[in-house]
């Protein structure tokens, strides 16, 4: 069951990577900063604590109390899902919720406390105004167009995406490059499936989108289960409303690798003309025909698949990537916007050509 | 006149009469073959049923892509113009199928879509939320920057894609796999006109879909 639709992302100028900063969190934390990320518009905490009147917090909406590093919070007067994103400050800097969650004792009664504590202390110490204003600048313009996910209906199915996402108006991409760091070997569970996906959605909103990536246990479509070894690359996409999925190598990659991925616009030499091409670990794999020539979306998450409720354990680190427009060069990816289905998966860039995926805490 | 220069004569003349009918079948094919596409176009409103592969993959057996955002996504980029929501002329639509034009934008390369529905919807309502209450999208790409022909997409969607005429264009209409985990399948008929590719999406009945572009391409 998926808990909710939130978006939420780490202070871009927090140092290091979200595991060394849970490593500094182990250190005695100073709780200062609260970001609260709503349907459609982020607000702080002073603005949902006057919201009136909500829902106690509570930590613990997902399945199997997983959920717990987070607080959600229930407007009863507008009838407003909240996502409250708590955060400390330490040394200046604002890091995750999660940083706090690692070293809390677990015991969901504590965290329930704790939550409410940090809140109400919160509410009466608006002592990180600056980090707030910051967060609030950051995020606002990814979070405002974003937010409408969070309005969107939890989906019904167990498969659960986690992913960072750039978007353009112009419909222009047509290049999305990088490397996906393998980081987990997810054991072998019948009827789940686990996916590091890189995406382009082509033409408008509703159309056909072309991917590729790596994937393990259970298949979909023409892609075949795959409950031992190690990552077989893929490709799948939309075509005129119809979806493929294609094995392009079996057992490609093991944990611990990082292999380049591309998807770019240019020229396919088997159709010897214009196709988007498919390239994973150097090798052009598939050529691929769409209605349109630009997409108006690239995409780096995880995904897992099947009829398991239960969180897995995925961890994929998407380095060096960059994206091209139409006519342009290649540029950094840059500060997404962040899709999850449920809240126990992250998304983080810590910097601008960087996406970190995963499940937190890892098992 | 010996037989064998008879029997040579006689051969001439079979062979000629021969060839003469299969040119002459060729011929005719060839013109009716033009009837269908070039010289009467398909206008009217679809009669009888199209009929269409079974066939489809359901949401949970694809790996498939992050939710479709809204019906007008804001762009996160920071050097993006936004939207412009001028669209040529010719490919400007007011109403489809007694629905109005809600929102309407263009690009760069010269595509265009439009979006259509009975009454306004929130700009943050979802792409399944439109399509639900019965939103009907319409994408015109020009020659130039379409990246597959209707033979193309004939080519590549094999079964899954149903010959229908649409104008003057052998078109083509799909029953979509589900995109969203709502499970709604809609209909995409494709067709080309001297300008380029165009497609109307929306959940309605192949033969309804066929009609509804029927009435554009023969405006």
């Amino acid at each position: 069951m998926v808990a909710d639709l939130g978006v939420r992302a780490l202070d871009r100028s927090a140092r290091g990577t979200p595991r060394l900063a849970r490593a500094e969190g182990m250190l005695e934390p100073a709780w200062r900063c609260v970001t609260t990320v709503c349907s459609s518009h982020v607000r702080s905490t002073s603005a949902l604590a006057r919201t009136g009147p909500r829902e106690a917090i509570t930590g613990s909406q997902g399945p199997q109390g997983r959920d717990r590093r987070w607080a959600i919070s229930r407007d009863r007067q507008q009838g407003t899902t909240c996502s409250v994103n708590l955060v400390k400050r330490k040394h200046n800097t604002c890091q995750s919720w999660q940083d706090y969650e690692s070293h809390l004792a677990t015991d969901d009664a504590h965290r329930n406390r704790k939550a409410s504590k940090y809140l109400t202390m919160s509410k009466r110490r608006p002592s990180c105004m600056t980090d707030r204003i910051k967060y609030a600048l950051t995020l606002a313009t990814t979070l405002l167009s974003a937010g409408v996910l969070l309005s969107a209906p939890a989906p019904a199915t167990a498969g659960e995406h986690a992913g960072a996402w750039k978007q353009r108006a112009a419909n222009d991409f047509n290049g999305f490059k990088g490397r996906q760091a393998l980081r987990t070997n997810p054991a072998t569970v019948v009827g789940v499936g686990y996916v590091h996906a890189s995406q382009v959605d082509v033409g408008a909103g509703g159309g056909d989108f072309v991917a590729i990536g790596t994937a393990k246990g259970r298949g979909v479509a023409n892609c075949a289960d795959q409950y031992s070894g190690s990552w077989t690359i893929y490709t799948d996409g939309i075509l005129g409303g119809v979806y493929f999925c294609n094995d392009e190598k079996k057992n490609a990659y093991k944990a611990k690798t990082n292999p380049t991925f591309s998807i770019q616009y240019d020229y396919c030499p088997s159709a010897s003309t214009d196709r988007w091409l498919l390239s994973f670990g150097g090798t052009l794999w598939r050529c691929l025909g769409t209605g349109q020539t630009g997409g108006h979306r690239v995409t780096a998450m995880l995904e897992t698949t099947g009829a398991s409720n239960v969180d897995r354990n995925i961890d994929v680190r998407f380095n060096n990537l960059r994206r091209r427009h139409q006519g342009a060069n290649w540029v950094d990816f840059g500060a997404p916007g962040h899709h999850f289905s449920n809240l126990n998966y992250s998304v983080a860039n810590p910097y601008n050509d960087q996406v970190d995926a995963f499940l937190t805490p890892l098992d | 006149m010996d037989a064998s220069t008879k029997r040579s004569i006689a051969i001439f003349a079979v062979a000629t009469i021969v060839g003469s009918l299969l040119i002459g079948i060729a011929a005719v094919s060839s013109r009716s073959q033009s009837s269908i596409s070039g010289t009467q176009p398909a206008c009217d409103e679809h009669r009888g049923t199209i009929v269409e592969v079974q066939d489809f993959t359901a949401y949970d057996e694809q790996r498939g892509k992050l939710p479709d955002t809204l019906l007008r996504p804001a762009s996160v980029d920071e050097d993006d113009q936004g939207y412009d929501t001028t669209v040529p002329p010719s490919v400007s639509i007011d109403r489809i199928d007694g629905k109005s034009r809600q929102w309407a934008y263009s690009t760069g390369d010269g595509s265009s879509y439009q979006f259509f529905s009975t009454n306004p919807l929130p700009f943050n309502s979802s792409l399944w939320e439109f399509q639900a209450q019965g939103g009907i999208q319409l994408q015109f790409t020009p020659t130039r920057a379409a990246a597959l022909s209707i033979a193309d997409f004939r080519e590549s969607l094999g079964p899954r894609a149903t010959p229908v005429l649409i104008g003057r264009s052998e078109g083509i209409v799909v029953w979509a796999d589900p995109d969203n985990p709502s499970g709604q399948r809609l209909h995409h008929a494709y067709w080309e006109d001297d300008e380029g590719l165009w497609s109307l999406q929306a959940d309605m009945s192949a033969a309804q879909i066929v009609s509804s572009a029927r009435i554009i391409a023969c405006r």
